[in-house]
């Protein structure tokens, strides 16, 4: 593990359900990560795998019929997950900046650009009106937007879906966040935006010193930006390490399907991972990607895999890396 | 050779501009989502047609089945100008051209139980009669991989995969020859489109369908397509055969669009060259004059201002739109 | 290491390393039970109490409006001069009026004729409101704004007037009530239905339809109206008391139902003159028709919750 003092975050034992009509959805079901000052972790799983609730509980943005639980969620020392709604409002969109996958639907229509800019500045940074809107005008021009002073007065949906991201971008950092979470940043964008609101999230990370998770399915995306990759899937981590042990030593064998999943330079046939993802309503009591697996076998329907640690970083939970079962069966190549 | 005597189908010089309304005392304005775009697919050929949204490329499939009604320009299905075709002749066209939709959680009537979904086109086209035709709907739901005993079910029941087959398994219903795939895997997860793509090749192989395969995932329309087509703002801009296309791109536009796939391999996209397009597409409603890409591509000239580029060919297998390739 | 779940690490059964066969794994189960749409709204629509006491009060009412009539020892119009003016009593559960009729009978009698008026005028007014508004959203263009404007025309009519006057021809009873009720009612349903088909025929399944060959009529027929039938309902719903309370109004100005046949308008018109002398008779018809409209209201509530997908979780 790395050093406990350079973590920002750290995530012990996460848990999240949700009270719905048909029953209560197990969405995080025990999740234990960090993330390291001026470092970008990556989290990367197929919808449903529990991302983004991920980052909502740590934010404490869960509605109201959630239930979180969690040993703890230290943030610079601090437990948020101890913390009142009233005693987060300085953290959220002050220290911990937010941007979401749809930039529509969390601006809010109703008010300028300028408006929304302004808004945390004046609430968390006490700026004056004068100076925020001095401030706002930066934000705007640092993050790309062209004649900003004019932007200021216009209303969202006066702007192109990338020049959206870019406001949020600008929202998102104004206060100079220690961390930012982007869920999908790019998910609704174009390619050749998507590149350009990346390489923007890059420049500003290494401007203000920040810490970026970014949450995403796109593993092309988390290749060019992030250090570290955790993998979900089924609510809990697979696979956790840098990312040239994710790409290039894959431990588990759900990585190692979503890499065969996508397609290589060749017209050879894709390997799909077959079947669907598990219902959270009712998880499996066994490895959550059993059912899915080539290697699957009868001890992981059973019993949840423990992690094995593969060295400092890297770690993953699969029966195969398990030195018992590896006594057992020998090495077992994972392609 | 990209173009081949007798093809399945053929469009020329297609043009779609929808009528925006105009206010009271302004004139009516055009919104040219497809404005001149030629191709062909040969029988058992997929035509891959990339492009940003909204640049036109959803526009021309939908026109090819007739949803849309052209502006001008022709569609010509084995032979025949169907341009015209009221939806009554249509009708048995219907049975040859089908397609697959992007988005599974729409396309599918959420009323209606998945076993209906798949007899629908049956019972619109009066084919198979009685237990053939329940018969015919599971053979149907096994072909993509799910269980009889599904029939019985809700579409909202399903996953977003699960879906997607059940959509692929109604166009399939009435065998068709050609399908327009209209985004078909970009609203599903990365496991799952594998699972979606290796359907539709396998279901080629075996009936030889045609596919216009409609997508913005450049890696993808690599690995399906015989040739592809490149879009921007309505125009074709680059028309190649796949192998031509992705080692000997020429156009800006098709170079900073493939530059900007993101590589999932951390070695490979620290080494990628990146040409970062500046700004965003123009609107459709005020495209710029002459060439469509000019306002972002970085060798614009004066020429490119005044005159549109035609597709001319560069080779026996690739066209390009650039007055600076001629 | 790990807790034992039963299962000794160190000393693996091999049967346990066995790979999982085709059925274990059972990639394409599904867990959850088929629910249809229409099942799921009733198990929504149970959870709510407010809408089930709804529910309830509305089917003993109904029961009661069919059932007393028929087994009462007295019947609506039965006059009887020896007991009249009468306070509640055991003979006579609500007392009796002006020339000693029953009015618990004439309650119940008045809840048939209410009720059925509210019921058939939502109902006619829903097929004209689909059809018209199905038609009108569906073909859209230039029928539609014919369509359309003729509305606005029969909507900018005072509807007080026409009923007057449709009453004064055709005479004061149900079917004329009815009639000029469907005159205007079913303008809202049209209006909610054009509205509904506006947006889902721009969805993919309505384009998907006419992929597959399906004709304008059977899209909107098997597509469009099923799936707007939940905010249909809903609007129906709201329909009933509105049409109940204006049939009340009508028989308490004394242009709709007339004496001796008994709507709750009628008993209401009746009681006026001895609002002060013997209350009850006004009090029982109108708590009749508050409490049916507080119930169809809820009713109402209650569907809409459990039908509009919006507040789905």
């Amino acid at each position: 593990m790395s050093d406990e003092k350079n973590n920002l975050l750290e995530v012990n034992n996460l848990k999240t359900s949700f009270h719905t009509s048909d029953g209560i959805v197990r969405s995080v079901r025990g999740i234990t990560f960090h993330v390291e000052r001026e470092e970008s972790l990556g989290i990367v799983g197929e919808s449903g795998c529990g991302k983004s609730v991920t980052m909502l509980s740590i934010m404490r943005l869960l509605e109201d019929n959630a239930q979180l639980e969690a040993d703890s969620i230290l943030f610079d020392g601090e437990d948020l997950a101890k913390k009142t709604k009233k005693e987060m409002r300085p953290i959220q969109g002050n220290r911990i900046g937010m941007i979401f996958q749809d930039p529509m639907t969390s601006l809010n229509p109703l008010f300028t650009i300028g408006e929304q800019i302004k808004n945390p500045l004046k609430r968390h940074q006490n700026l004056s009106g004068k100076e925020a809107q001095k401030k706002a005008i930066q934000m705007l021009e640092l993050v790309g937007i062209p004649d900003p002073a004019k932007r200021m007065r216009q209303y969202p949906h006066e702007l192109s879906g990338g020049m959206r991201q870019r406001v949020m971008i600008a929202i998102a950092m104004c206060c100079e966040p220690e961390l930012l979470i982007a869920d999908e940043p790019t998910t609704a964008l174009d390619v050749t935006i998507q590149a350009q609101i990346l390489d923007l999230m890059k420049d500003l990370k290494k401007k203000y010193h920040s810490s970026i998770i970014l949450i995403t399915h796109d593993l092309g995306v988390i290749a060019g930006v992030c250090s570290r990759i955790v993998v979900m899937y089924g609510g809990l981590i697979m696979e956790e390490g840098t990312t040239e042990e994710i790409f290039y030593q894959t431990a588990h064998p759900y990585t190692a399907g979503l890499l065969a999943s996508i397609p290589k330079d060749t017209k050879e046939k894709l390997v799909p991972i077959t079947g669907t993802p598990p219902d959270l309503l009712n998880p499996p009591k066994g490895c959550p990607f059993a059912a899915r697996c080539k290697y699957a076998m009868k001890l992981c329907k059973e019993v949840q895999p423990e992690f094995t640690q593969l060295s400092t970083q890297h770690r993953a939970a699969c029966w195969l890396l398990h030195p018992a079962v590896k006594q057992k069966l020998g090495e077992v190549k994972i392609r | 050779m990209i173009e081949k005597p007798n093809p399945l189908l053929q469009v020329e010089d297609l043009r779609m501009h929808f009528k925006l309304k105009g206010g009271l005392f302004s004139k009516a304005k055009f919104l040219k989502a497809v404005d001149g775009v030629s191709f062909s697919i040969q029988k058992g050929e997929t035509m891959g047609l990339v492009g940003e949204s909204g640049c036109g490329k959803t526009t021309v499939g939908r026109t090819i089945l007739k949803l849309y009604h052209p502006t001008s320009g022709k569609v010509i299905y084995d032979g025949n100008d169907i341009t015209e075709y009221s939806d009554k002749e249509m009708f048995p066209y219907r049975k040859k051209m089908q397609m697959i939709f992007q988005d599974p959680y729409t396309s599918l009537d959420p009323r209606m139980t998945v076993g209906s979904i798949i007899e629908l086109p049956l019972k619109v086209h009066n084919l198979y009669q009685g237990k053939d035709r329940q018969d015919r709907v599971r053979e149907l739901i096994q072909m993509v991989g799910l269980k009889p005993d599904h029939i019985n079910r809700y579409p909202h029941e399903f996953s977003g995969g699960q879906r997607q087959r059940i959509g692929i398994a109604r166009a399939l219903a009435i065998e068709p020859e050609f399908i327009v795939c209209d985004e078909p895997i970009s609203a599903l997860d990365v496991s799952i489109q594998a699972q979606v793509i290796n359907i539709l090749e396998e279901l080629q192989e075996k009936f030889h369908f045609s596919y216009l395969f409609i997508s913005h995932d450049l890696s993808m329309v690599k690995h399906i397509s015989n040739k592809v087509g490149v879009m921007y703002l309505g125009h074709l801009i680059e028309y190649a055969s796949v192998e031509e296309m992705y080692q000997n791109m020429q156009h800006p536009y098709t170079k900073s669009l493939m530059s900007a796939v993101p590589i999932a391999d951390p070695k490979k996209a620290a080494a990628n060259q990146r040409v970062i397009l500046q700004g965003d597409v123009p609107s459709p409603i005020h495209p710029p004059s002459g060439c469509p890409f000019r306002t972002r591509c970085p060798h614009a000239k004066k020429i490119c201002e005044d005159q549109v580029p035609q597709l001319k060919k560069l080779n026996d297998d690739h066209m390009v739109a650039c007055h600076l390739l001629s | 290491m790990m807790e034992e779940k039963g299962i000794d690490l160190e000393n693996l059964s091999d049967e346990l390393l066995q790979p999982l066969s085709q059925e274990e794994r059972n990639t394409e189960e599904i867990s959850r039970e088929s629910v249809s749409y229409w099942k799921n709204c009733w198990r929504r629509f149970r959870k709510d109490k407010l809408a089930m006491t709804g529910l309830i009060i509305l089917i003993i009412m109904t029961l009661l409006a069919i059932f007393v009539p028929i087994f009462s020892p007295y019947t609506y119009d039965q006059t009887d001069f020896l007991a009249m003016l009468q306070w509640p009593s055991a003979k006579h559960w609500f007392g009796t009026d002006k020339m000693g009729r029953d009015i618990f009978v004439r309650t119940m009698y008045g809840a048939r004729i209410s009720l059925s008026i509210g019921f058939a005028a939502a109902a006619i007014n829903m097929v004209i409101g689909v059809l018209y508004g199905g038609i009108s959203g569906y073909l859209g263009g230039k029928v539609d704004l014919v369509m359309m404007r003729i509305v606005d025309i029969l909507t900018g009519v005072p509807s007080l007037l026409y009923i007057i006057l449709i009453m004064m021809f055709l005479g004061s009873n149900v079917q004329s009530i009815l009639i000029a009720m469907c005159m205007t009612y079913w303008i809202t349903t049209a209006r909610m239905v054009r509205s509904q088909i506006f947006t889902l025929r721009g969805q993919d399944f309505a384009l998907a339809g006419k992929v597959i060959g399906e004709t304008k009529w059977q899209i909107l027929i098997r597509h469009l109206i099923p799936n707007s039938m939940g905010s249909i309902i809903v609007t129906v719903t709201f329909l009933i008391p509105s049409a109940i309370f204006q049939e009340a109004f009508l028989s308490f100005l004394g242009i709709g139902i007339q004496v001796p046949m008994a709507s709750w308008g009628t008993l209401a018109n009746d009681a006026i003159e001895y609002l002060f002398t013997y209350p009850y008779q006004m009090l029982f018809p109108a708590a009749a028709i508050s409490i049916t409209i507080f119930a169809l209201n809820f009713i109402g509530d209650g569907l809409r919750d459990a039908l509009d997908p919006r507040l789905k979780k």
